[in-house]
């Protein structure tokens, strides 16, 4: 049998067989065994076969051998004419394209191959009649030949363009059309269709909008926007278009769909870009008078951002080759009918179009220096005699915000301070009235009555924005707008004058940091006065230089300043608020700089060793020392420190640990102690028993700081486990609750961190065995002094899902009924959950994935059992531990554990404790969204409860009544209505109390719980 | 409502309106927070709150010198008067029923005209009855909806004061021209209760009242 006839009896049958046939002729047709006039020979009856589907068969074995061949090895010419001939044949128009294919990737593939291939396909193929997925490969054919040989399909002339636009006619696949435009842009750009352009136009325009919505699941992944920017791609490919497009296009914009318009206002924009300049001269006017209505009169921003999109890309294009403002150019008369328009508008500022007016006007304000200039020569002038006119603050008010767009406008065209592009050539054209429109906002701001707010605001926005333009305010009128804002925000009465002058003042310490330096740190300095004094002169004035000083210079600046004024503020032997505020507003910057992504760790020179000398040396010469070394002070220094250290990388901080254990440990001297090194050295025994409390104290530094530590600094210590040891004994007898959290914590971040060999767990399940033993033997809390530390013990090590934190808290769990000790065990829970900030992967402690989750779901079988055994006196110590774990845990754990704790959150409702009632509602107010039919059970004494908690007296604090209307007036919307209803009568009675509540605050809830169950089962106006 | 009845009206920039000072202070000003932030010295309460004391809250002699903590944990037993920024805060956000906005920026409520009087409590009557009155000034002086207004800024007062209060709502003197009318309308028990009776009438209300914060 010849390989056509195999061929043709395996394909159906076994596809692979019958592609395995053809191959196997290539390979005989490349080795010579067979040529290829014998293939056609035999192949000859079945292409001219009655029965169409052998017909399509043998040329599809026709076409596999032609793909399979070596491109080299056939000149198009042998083949072709078998393959095109049977183009006009309904049937096999796929396998013929196949074999197309071929042909055209052949690498003796001929402009005259080309040429044949085109007119065969344009007469004789109707692909109306044909599926998708051919009619797919025919375009794929086009596709080819247009790639491989453009310049012989240049050469058919005309005929082409009308051939391929009468091919693709009806063509409605999304597929498909992203070939045909592709190709389309092609023939529109390099294909001679003068004669044709109309029919090449509305072969493209008719598709116009695109409303093709992708179907779900669509294999091909073609989205409208794709449709959409090919289809844009062709028409703004020629200027010629332009005859036919613009008129069309404007009157689609009368259409009533966003998307409609929206898609027209796109491809104006887009052409308005793309044509010559000289067409679009010839069209502006027909298109701003169709394109302003969607400005001025628009009712979706998102439009009206469109329609000006257009009109600045018009004033774009216009303004090419133009280097200077010229009466004669399209763009002059262009941008006088705009300016006319705007100008007339905005007489009366505070009409409905002056906004949009002004919008309009700044934006083709950006589209090039001449335009800029064009424009602000014409308006400026008429804008200032308008001003001038008007007598109303409202309408000066809105005159000045409609100007503001105009300078962001000159923003733009001639760049911020800072920005390294060279300014247009062109002199800002704004410069003429400089100093007219410094005037006039600078009075606007200063000069008005303090109640014209939104007035003074409109020229606290124009001072900014105009300061920020580059080379046009001289750093003397910059500093006087900075001392303006400067008086504003230490002496304004209204707060949102001073905020908005601060970000002023944050805006331009980035483009000036000088004058920030130079006129507001003096100022804002001479505000702080020299010793504390009962009114907080301070905190307004402290909050904004830490706000400014996030910038390198200006924060050396602070810090030089703020030390120099802490001295002073501690030799007239202030108390710890001012110092406080002092070093929190350091803390400030520096959190700021840290989230911003900066190095912090370079300050530590400046910041570190000068904190510690100066909070130490006064405690070690018996004088009991100063402010620094209040517990609330020191901490905020041990933060400082902290921050600094845990950005450093492991060489800086071993050296930084190893002085710091000089200090407080083995009492060597220090290189971070700048003075009175001696001194220090023999007088300062933090840990030592029999320390003062204000030497005790400054553990709170050392803890911070060790906390910040990377686990891979090896402590400089040879004995940890003793020193823990040691820190455990200092804890039982503590100087003060902050002198023990500090050590308590640095034990935690010690075991958390280091405790990992077999000897130091060893060292732990005994020393932990010892502390619960004289746990067990105590009958007292003040006895039980171990208590605490095996309370953070346990959580150092469950945050690392270390098994050995289980017994511990088990026993912890034993003893809640435990008359003596339930109630501190109780709160001692709160540890073991909350979080802390010392120990936390910040710090570069091990804190596992789902810790929490463990310990939560270790604790709470055990809390919900032993609660129900437990003596009524002892319950409340379950409840106190279950609401300090439910506190620190995320919701979604809480929930999925609710059914058996909903009963204890109930009566947890009826303890005498108002941060567990709190915690307790907030509870249950996730729980009424989330679990609505457990709660819909128990609404009744849910109902009950709440109400009682929002009265007032002593358990049911601001904070506990807050909540408890709160969580009621979640109810209504989260619970069905028929489930709800009952109650409505009884609530909204029960209610009229917390309506006469002393606290506003809680009034304000009340009154709004109140509107929500009123509001239930009302019919709805808009339903 | 086809025809509006004023289609320019004044507008009041929301910045402009009374507001509670120290409750501005709070809420809005972000320096002012980070101000708080700053020099707020922690109390005994949150920074250096230790649930293993014997009694928690009583730290001995660690509160020295702070005496700056009344912020956070508001103090308990101050009371606080409703007073007429209360009463302006609770009906300048009721929407206009034309416009779409407040009240308060139509300047149809203005806090000198609302007018809260309490009588002094004795220990026979522990709580006594308070009178707040409400003029309210309409857009224009033939507003046909001023009743409707009227109406709402009763509707909510009645929602939100408890019932020790006697509420008057009225047209502000010269304000309108048939300011008789309307008060009479707007103070006459059945006259509202039959008003709140009426459907439609209450749709347009509870629209009114649904931007109330």
């Amino acid at each position: 049998m010849d390989p056509a006839q195999l061929y043709l009896v395996a394909i159906d049958r076994d596809p692979d067989e019958a592609a395995q046939i053809a191959r196997a002729t290539a390979k005989r047709l490349e080795n010579k065994e067979l040529i290829l006039l014998s293939l056609t020979k035999s192949l000859g009856e079945y292409l001219t076969n009655d029965d169409r589907t052998i017909r399509a068969k043998a040329i599809g074995f026709y076409a596999t051998v032609l793909t399979a061949l070596p491109p080299t090895l056939l000149s198009p010419a042998q083949g072709t004419s078998e393959i095109l001939h049977p183009l006009e044949d309904e049937a096999g128009l796929k396998e013929v394209c196949h074999g197309l294919l071929a042909i055209a990737g052949m690498s003796r593939f001929q402009p005259e191959d080309a040429q044949m291939m085109a007119r065969s396909i344009f007469k004789s193929c109707d692909l109306l009649k044909h599926p998708q997925g051919s009619r797919y490969l025919v375009y794929q054919v086009m596709d080819k030949i247009m790639s491989e040989q453009r310049e012989a399909l240049k050469r058919m002339g005309p005929d082409f363009a009308t051939g391929y636009v009468e091919l693709i006619t009806n063509e409605k696949d999304p597929r498909n059309l992203m070939i045909i435009f592709s190709n389309l842009k092609v023939i529109i750009v390099e294909f001679d269709i003068e004669d044709c352009e109309e029919q090449v136009f509305d072969a493209c325009f008719c598709y116009f909008p695109i409303t093709f919505k992708q179907p779900p699941n669509d294999p091909y992944g073609i989205t409208a926007q794709d449709l959409k920017d090919r289809l844009r791609e062709c028409l703004q490919a020629s200027s010629k278009f332009s005859v036919f497009l613009f008129p069309q296009l404007l009157e689609k914009l009368d259409s009533h769909s966003a998307n409609t318009k929206k898609d027209v206002l796109q491809t104006i924009t887009a052409c308005a870009l793309a044509y010559e300049k000289s067409i679009i001269a010839n069209y502006w006017a027909t298109l701003w008078d169709a394109i302003k209505y969607e400005v001025l009169n628009a009712s979706d921003d998102d439009l009206a951002f469109e329609a000006l999109d257009a009109i600045r890309a018009i004033a774009k294009t216009l303004s090419a080759k133009l280097t200077s403002v010229m009466k004669t150019s399209s763009l002059d008369k262009y941008l006088k009918a705009v300016t006319k328009e705007c100008l007339t508008q905005l007489r009366n500022p505070m009409a409905k179009q002056a906004r949009p007016s002004a919008s309009i006007l700044a934006a083709v304000a950006v589209a090039s220096p001449v335009s800029h200039a064009t424009t602000i020569q014409a308006v400026l002038p008429g804008l200032s005699t308008t001003y001038d006119g008007l007598e109303e603050i409202a309408k000066q008010r809105s005159m000045l915000q409609a100007i503001l767009p105009l300078f962001d406008a000159t923003a733009q065209v001639y760049g911020v301070w800072g920005d390294i592009e060279y300014p247009p050539s062109l002199n800002n054209s704004l410069e003429a009235f400089k100093d007219n429109l410094f005037e006039i906002y600078s009075r606007a701001l200063m000069g008005s009555a303090k109640d014209e707010v939104s007035f003074r605001l409109a020229g606290l926005d124009g001072l900014t924005k105009m300061s920020r333009i580059k080379n046009f305010f001289a750093d003397n009128e910059i500093g006087m707008v900075v001392q303006f804002f400067d008086e504003v925000v230490l002496t304004d009465e209204k707060d949102e004058m001073r905020d908005s002058a601060l970000e002023s003042l944050l805006v331009l310490s980035r483009l000036k940091p000088s004058l920030i330096m130079e006129i507001t740190f003096p100022a804002f300095m001479a505000k702080l006065p020299d010793r504390e004094e009962h009114e907080k002169s301070y905190d307004m004035t402290l909050s904004a230089l830490a706000q400014l000083s996030v910038e390198r210079p200006v924060f050396q600046v602070l810090l030089t300043r703020i030390f120099n004024k802490l001295n002073i503020v501690l030799n007239n032997k202030s108390g710890p608020g001012y110092p406080f505020a002092l070093l929190s507003s350091i803390l400030y910057v520096l959190r700021r700089k840290h989230e911003t992504g900066k190095d912090i760790s370079t300050h530590y020179t400046r910041i570190v060793p000068e904190l510690i000398t100066r909070t130490i040396t006064p405690l070690c010469d018996g004088s009991g020392g100063n402010a620094l070394s209040h517990e609330a002070v020191l901490e905020v220094t041990g933060n400082i420190v902290s921050l600094i250290i845990r950005s450093m990388d492991v060489e800086k901080q071993t050296e930084v640990v190893g002085e710091l254990f000089k200090i407080f440990v083995t009492q060597t001297e220090s290189a971070i102690i700048t003075s009175d090194k001696e001194l220090v050295n023999k007088q300062f025994r933090p840990l030592d028993e029999s320390a003062s409390l204000q030497q005790a104290s400054t553990i709170i530094i050392f803890a911070s700081a060790v906390a910040a530590i990377r686990r891979e600094v090896t402590l400089p210590l040879e004995n940890l486990q003793q020193f823990v040891e040691k820190l455990v004994l200092l804890s039982k007898t503590p100087k003060s609750p902050s002198h023990r959290r500090a050590l308590l914590r640095l034990i935690a971040v010690i075991i958390n961190k280091y405790f990992t060999t077999p000897e130091d767990r060893a060292f732990l399940t005994q020393s932990t065995g010892e502390m619960w033993k004289s746990v067990q033997l105590a009958d007292s809390p003040e006895t039980a002094s171990s208590l605490p530390a095996l309370f953070w013990i346990a959580k150092a090590l469950a945050l690392r899902n270390d098994k050995l934190a289980d017994p511990i808290v088990g026993r912890l769990l034993e003893i809640l009924d435990n008359q003596a000790l339930g109630v501190t065990v109780g709160r001692g829970f709160e540890v073991l959950l909350g979080d802390d900030p010392l120990l936390s992967k910040e710090n570069f402690a091990v804190v596992r994935l789902l810790s929490q989750q463990k310990l939560f779901v270790f604790c709470v079988p055990k809390l919900v059992e032993g609660f129900r055994a437990a003596s009524p006196a002892a319950k409340k110590n379950y409840l106190h531990a279950l609401s300090s774990i439910i506190r620190n845990v995320p919701s979604k754990l809480v929930l999925a554990e609710i059914d058996t704790l909903l009963p204890l959150l109930l009566q947890s409702l009826d303890i005498e404790d108002s941060d567990i009632k709190t915690a307790s509602i907030d509870t249950l107010s996730v729980t009424v969204t989330e679990a609505t039919s457990l709660v819909s059970e128990h609404i009744s004494s849910l109902i009950t409860r709440l109400l009682a908690a929002s009265l007032p007296n002593e358990v049911n604090t601001v904070q506990v009544r807050t909540a408890a209307l709160r969580c009621l007036s979640i109810f209504p919307s989260a619970l069905k209505i028929d489930v709800v209803i009952p109650y409505k009568r009884q609530i909204m009675r029960a209610l009229l109390k917390p309506l006469d509540d002393p606290k506003r605050s809680v009034r304000k809830e009340a009154v709004d719980c109140r509107a929500r169950w009123f509001a239930l089962g009302e019919p709805k106006e808009d339903d | 409502m086809s025809d509006i009845i004023n289609a320019n009206p004044t507008i009041l920039n929301p910045s402009d309106l009374p507001t509670r000072h120290s409750e501005s202070r709070k809420k809005q000003s972000s320096s002012a927070h980070i101000a708080d932030k700053i020099s707020r010295l922690p109390n005994s309460k949150s920074l250096l709150y230790d649930p293993f004391l014997p009694s928690p809250g009583e730290d001995s002699a660690y509160s020295s010198g702070s005496g700056s903590d009344q912020d956070d944990y508001e103090d308990e037993t101050a009371a606080e008067d409703i007073d007429e920024q209360e009463i302006y805060d609770l009906i300048s956000t009721i929407s206009d029923p034309e416009h779409p906005l407040s009240l308060g920026e139509l300047a149809v409520i203005n806090l000198p005209h609302i007018y809260v009087t309490h009588a002094p409590a004795t220990p026979q009557n522990p709580h006594p009855m308070s009178h707040v009155l409400v003029e309210i000034t309409p857009t224009i002086n033939h507003c046909s909806l001023a009743t409707v207004i009227g109406l709402g800024v009763r509707v909510r007062l009645e929602q939100a004061l408890p019932p020790r209060f006697r509420i008057d709502v009225r047209i502000r003197e010269g304000t309108h021209q048939s300011t008789d009318q309307v008060n009479k309308q707007l103070n006459d028990k059945e006259r509202v209760a039959a008003a709140c009776e009426n459907e439609t009438l209450m749709g347009v209300l509870s629209n009114m009242l649904a931007t109330c914060k």
